[in-house]
């Protein structure tokens, strides 16, 4: 299940940290990207799982919903299918392709309710501090204590059970990380020289908020971002285990585990390919965000 | 696995010793091989019984891995029976490995001649844990206790024909019906009937079941530890047992049984393959044959007195869910057989009635019903009104046809649920699989879903499927609201039986016209697997009993 | 220090009041029964009914609570309605298996983690530092229950080392430890990593080197004890983590932890337990995140208790 608590670049409280945005940073950014290898390598295979993502489907050999009960359970390589087919005989290839579109939008909308809740929130408990950040802060610890099945159990009785009321209870907790991380990074930049100048001069809290801090925290947010995707995915899996993952007979990587795993000793790949498919993301995405956090975190510009 | 392989594979494992001469007489019994077969497979190889086998060691501990986690062990009121209530509690009667009917706390019983009342003798000098004395009395104060709706018996309404329970002396009980009710036999042989303390249960309240627990079996409650086990120990004071069956008459020979909840499917097989646990309920379909090929592990496979339906919202006219002919149109839109293949790795057997084939009430006339045609599904909905629209989907008067198919999160719903989905696709119906945890399942069945997928399990299923089809108990668990004339006056007849022959006559009626009527459509059974170590002896699952009985079992060195 | 303190004290229970209103009316509005658990389905709407009466589940909602609270301040922690265990007992046996099962988890990412980090900072941009990352992520990136089963296969299957799955002795422990291990690994490496950096970017260590004392000396003493601050902070944050999120390592090793228990107390409709043990959830987080502050303003002394 997630780890809700991956925070990378602060981590955790409060992490003061120098200024500002720095100049040329596209050219920068090549020539690092360049050097780190591994965040190459990262940035290349979550590329490709992306644009698996967007085209994946219509590659698909057969309908991932297809089934055909007298062909449950080949291996790969068999016939027809150059990944075998699962315990109700669908085409494995074509249920992955599929599976990964699903859980990139799960990463997606999880990382998005994540970012969209965690910023605002964040943002205000760092700016303006006292009262609503002591408000914001208890929320925040609230949400990361909230049971997660609970939480699942309710929107899959309002919503119906799948991936949207999976989606939304694993935003509706996750962005407590991101909103702690938020308001940490603020905090630092509203100390910052040039705020302090612009709160000086008397330049409105909105105006000092969108133009000189939101901009700032861009580059974090990224950073978490790309970790929050792949954390989603693995999250999704986690809900899966108990059923409330994405419905029959929708193909997420993480219902493909799940329900693979009973089969893993009769045929190991239906839970062996969807379970590589999960390891390759989570390590693109993260290694992406590794990369990102060199090429964007100016601490680390001395690096 | 055909008759001559059957033999076989008792045979060998009782050369490989992995059961008892005993067990191998009865287990052959059980499948209908006669003396003579079996004697002929014997003299193919000669057999000699161990002295191990005719000498029980006493002591050890079972440890049992069981496929669910464990309910309340309070048999008037829990929400469901689990193995350890073998070893705890103790029926009127029993049934035997054969299907017959054996006495355990009632050594005998009588029907009236007007099939008005039944008279059980209760004098086998039985004992509570606690020392109490069972006698009619203390029968009637677990009877009244079913009866009354409060307590939450859960299959309470199957003793709704009992007008009153009377206990006119200490060994005397008698059961006044309101109408011939001959089933009232298959009723008290159940779980829900075991017999406890209600002195002890009223004392303990809520907890009864639960911390305390005063029953009449070989075993007393130790602890239970939700999620992880159940541990009994012998009760070494433990009066005796009259059933005729049993071996042993005395106290159990084991010091304890530890059950294991092993929830996670793949590793039950492993774990006994491991050594870690002597028996086993229920690996995963997937995992027996591996355990088959085991020549360390003994393993059987009965047809469960269970089944897998599927039931529509009578009340949907919009779909036409109370039309016969779209019930039937569905019915013909699956492959049972493909799925008994697939899915349970043939350790099963399509439904085409209400009940499994192995039930020894079971009427073969069904099988001419809910054969696989989808040409003829195709047909029947063409004949109510319903045309394929641009998607495919069927359409009438501007209704899709387009419904939710409720069911219980677990591997196997779900991949049933799956499977209806694409089947009922290929005839352009479209159903949205919504698998719920079991609080969220059992509160959207009290709601009327569009549909239903469930899953019974009772020792007389026929007892247990009247409750979903009948219109009396709409609409718990009557869920879909199903009413159907010929069926309900196949129900009176099962109700009102005064004779087995009746009983009989009313049960083919009843699966026949539910066969063709359906009121729920019935999908498949599965069996049930139990797989033993070769130290363990006098372990004796059946068909005709969802758990083994602990009296006889024992570990050899 | 005093007030600060009793602040945060105070904000500490009204989180937890907070929470247990949530977590209270949450546990009702969710679908289904809370005979659920203990009734039979097929029982008759009557037992439902006295069974409600009886535990009082009937009465307004806003009264039930104003009881629970009521009794929760007199240390009534109630018992459970599908076992019947006081809750007490439950926190003792199974707050033990988690404890446990938590510390040798914890021992396990760390021992990994932060050597790996450690090295991965000494040899920044090196090919091991590549490698350490890719360790970390490869724990973090199987999806648990598939690395268990692999587990299981070879240790438990082939090599009969360990045993399969159950509780409590300490050959039972090893593999689910390692399982809940792994996943913290990369976020262990990654901190200890950046952390060990940005000391030896800091003035007092070019100060050092300066002088010419050892690189080997200024890793080992002042560099990594100052990197270690986060890292014990993040422990705080990762008690609620392991809370949480252990139900299916605790499921597929039959390790019956806190976990579990919370989450079956939930799908069973258990109200006292899944609400006590909500509760304690948001507990460990609270705790966790003022022990974080603490240990930040014992060493930055920068940060101030506003």
């Amino acid at each position: 299940m997630p780890d809700v608590v991956v925070a990378p670049s602060s981590s955790v409280g409060v992490v003061l940290r120098p200024d500002p945005p720095v100049q040329h940073r596209f050219a920068r950014t090549v020539k690092r990207l360049s050097r780190n290898k591994l965040a190459l390598f990262g940035t290349i295979v979550a590329l490709i799982f992306i644009v698996l993502g967007i085209i994946g489907p219509s590659l698909a050999p057969y309908d991932y919903a297809k089934q055909n009960l007298m062909k449950a359970n080949l291996p790969p390589f068999s016939e027809g299918h150059l990944l075998g087919t699962d315990q109700v005989g669908r085409d494995m290839l074509s249920r992955i392709l599929t599976g990964i579109r699903i859980s990139l939008v799960v990463g997606l909308g999880v990382t998005v309710i994540s970012m969209v809740i965690g910023t605002l929130l964040g943002a205000v408990a760092g700016y303006y501090r006292g009262v609503p950040d002591s408000v914001i802060s208890g929320i925040v610890e609230l949400a990361w204590g909230f049971p997660l099945v609970l939480l699942a159990v309710i929107l899959a009785g309002t919503l119906g059970p799948g991936l949207l009321a999976a989606v939304l209870a694993i935003g509706l907790i996750n962005w407590a990380g991101f909103g702690r991380i938020v308001r940490g990074e603020i905090l630092a930049i509203r100390e910052s020289e040039f705020v302090l100048a612009a709160r000086a001069t008397g330049v409105p809290d909105r105006r000092i908020i969108v133009r000189h801090i939101l901009p700032n925290i861009v580059a974090p947010a990224l950073v978490m971002g790309s970790y929050y995707v792949a954390l989603a995915i693995i999250a999704e899996a986690g809900l899966s285990f108990i059923g409330m993952g994405a419905q029959p007979p929708l193909p997420s990587l993480g219902v493909m585990v799940a329900e693979g795993r009973n089969y893993m000793m009769l045929n190991p790949w239906v839970i062996t390919i969807p379970g590589l498919t999960i390891l390759l993301i989570v390590l693109g995405m993260n290694m992406t965000g590794d990369g990102l956090r060199d090429l964007l975190d100016p601490r680390s510009k001395n690096r | 696995m055909d008759r001559n392989e059957a033999i076989d594979a008792l045979v060998s494992a009782h050369r490989e010793r992995r059961i008892s001469r005993r067990d191998l007489m009865v287990r052959a019994a059980a499948l209908g091989i006669g003396a003579s077969a079996l004697g002929t497979a014997l003299a193919r190889t000669a057999v000699t019984v161990s002295a191990q086998d005719v000498n029980p060691t006493p002591g050890g501990v079972l440890r049992e891995g069981y496929d669910l986690d464990f309910s309340k062990m309070d048999p008037v009121a829990t929400s469901w029976y689990d193995p350890a209530f073998m070893a705890l509690f103790e029926c009127l009667a029993i049934d035997a490995p054969d299907g017959e009917l054996q006495p355990m706390l009632a050594s005998n019983w009588t029907i009236a001649d007007d099939a008005l009342s039944v008279t059980f003798t209760i004098d086998t000098g039985a004992k509570f844990h606690s020392g109490r004395a069972v006698d009619a009395a203390a029968v009637k104060e677990v009877y009244d206790a079913i009866k009354d709706p409060a307590n939450g018996s859960p299959l309470s309404v199957l003793f709704t024909p009992v007008e009153a329970i009377e206990a006119p002396d200490a060994s005397t009980l008698v059961l006044k019906l309101s109408h011939p009710y001959y089933d009232v036999l298959n009723v008290v042989k159940t779980g829900y009937w075991a017999i406890c303390n209600i002195v002890a249960r009223t004392e303990a309240g809520e907890a009864f079941g639960q911390t305390t627990i005063d029953g009449t079996g070989p075993f007393t409650f130790k602890e239970w530890m939700p999620g992880s086990h159940v541990d009994v120990e012998k009760w070494a004071d433990y009066p005796g047992s009259i059933v005729p069956y049993y071996q042993n008459k005395g106290p159990a020979y084991l010091d304890g049984i530890h059950w294991e909840a092993i929830l996670e499917g793949a590793q039950r097989a492993l774990k006994i393959e491991n050594g870690e646990i002597d028996t086993l309920r229920n690996p995963l379909a997937q995992d027996v044959a591996r355990l088959q090929g085991n020549p360390d592990l003994s393993v059987s496979s009965f047809s469960e007195p269970s089944g897998y339906i599927f039931g529509q919202n009578f009340n949907k006219t919009e779909l036409d869910f109370h039309e016969q002919g779209m019930r039937q149109a569905i019915s013909h839109a699956i492959d049972r057989q493909a799925i008994v293949t697939a899915l349970l790795m043939d350790l099963g057997s399509p439904l085409y009635g209400p009940i499994t084939p192995a039930d020894k009430y079971y009427d073969p006339t069904v099988e001419q019903f809910n054969q696989y045609d989808p040409e003829k599904s195709k047909a029947l909905v063409a004949e109510l009104g319903w045309t394929p629209g641009a998607d495919g989907i069927l359409e009438k008067n501007g209704q899709r046809m387009a419904f939710n198919l409720v069911v219980q999160d677990e591997s196997f719903n779900r991949d049933l649920g799956s499977v209806i989905q694409a089947s009922l696709a290929e005839i352009g119906m479209e159903v949205t699989v919504q698998s719920l945890d079991r609080g969220s399942y059992f509160g959207a069945l009290g709601e009327g879903p569009d549909s239903y997928l469930f899953y019974y399990l009772w020792p007389v299923p026929i007892d247990v499927v009247i409750l979903f089809v009948g219109s009396g108990t709409i609409p718990v668990p009557n869920w879909g609201s199903a009413s159907v004339p010929a069926v309900d006056e196949a129900i009176t007849a099962w109700q009102n039986a005064g004779s087995e022959e009746e009983l009989r006559a009313a049960g083919n009626l009843f699966q026949t016209s539910i066969a063709e009527t359906l009121p729920t459509i019935p999908l498949v059974v599965r069996n049930t697997v139990w797989v033993a170590r070769p130290n363990v002896r006098g372990w004796l699952p059946h068909q005709y009993d969802i758990y083994p009985h602990y009296n006889d079992v024992w570990l050899a060195q | 220090m005093g007030a600060f303190l009793i602040r945060r004290g105070l904000r500490f229970i009204v989180i937890l009041l907070l929470a247990s209103i949530a977590v209270f009316y949450a546990l009702r509005f969710a679908p289904g029964d809370p005979t659920a658990g203990v009734l039979s389905p097929l029982a008759m709407e009557e037992a439902r009914e006295a069974y409600k009466e009886r535990l009082g589940l009937n009465r307004p909602v806003h009264e039930q609570y104003l009881t629970y609270i009521g009794n929760m301040s007199r240390g009534d922690l109630g018992i459970s309605m599908v076992t019947g265990k006081p809750i007490g007992e439950l926190l003792q046996v199974y707050g033990r298996n988690s404890l446990i099962l938590g510390v040798t988890a914890f021992a396990i990412t760390y021992l990994i983690g932060i050597p790996l980090g450690v090295l991965a900072a000494a040899k920044k941009d090196t090919f091991l530092d590549q490698a350490a990352s890719g360790i970390g992520i490869l724990g973090m990136g199987m999806p648990n229950y598939w690395l268990a089963l692999l587990l299981i296969l070879v240790f438990s299957v082939r090599l009969h080392w360990l045993p399969t799955s159950g509780c409590c002795t300490p050959k039972h422990l090893i593999l689910p430890a390692v399982v809940l291990a792994a996943e913290g690994i990369a976020v262990t490496l990654r901190m200890t990593r950046s952390s060990m950096l940005d000391q030896m970017n800091s003035d007092y260590v070019r100060t050092h080197r300066a002088k010419g004392v050892d690189e080997r000396t200024i890793i080992g003493n002042r560099v990594f004890r100052n990197a270690m601050i986060p890292i014990i902070s993040l422990s705080g944050l990762r008690i609620g983590w392991l809370i949480g999120y252990s139900l299916i390592v605790e499921t597929i090793f039959a390790w019956p932890g806190l976990g579990y228990l919370l989450v079956d107390s939930i799908l069973r409709r258990d109200y006292p337990v899944a609400q006590f043990f909500a509760l304690v959830l948001v507990a460990a987080v609270v705790l966790g995140n003022f022990l974080a502050d603490l240990a930040y303003g014992l060493v930055d002394p920068r940060i101030r208790h506003a």
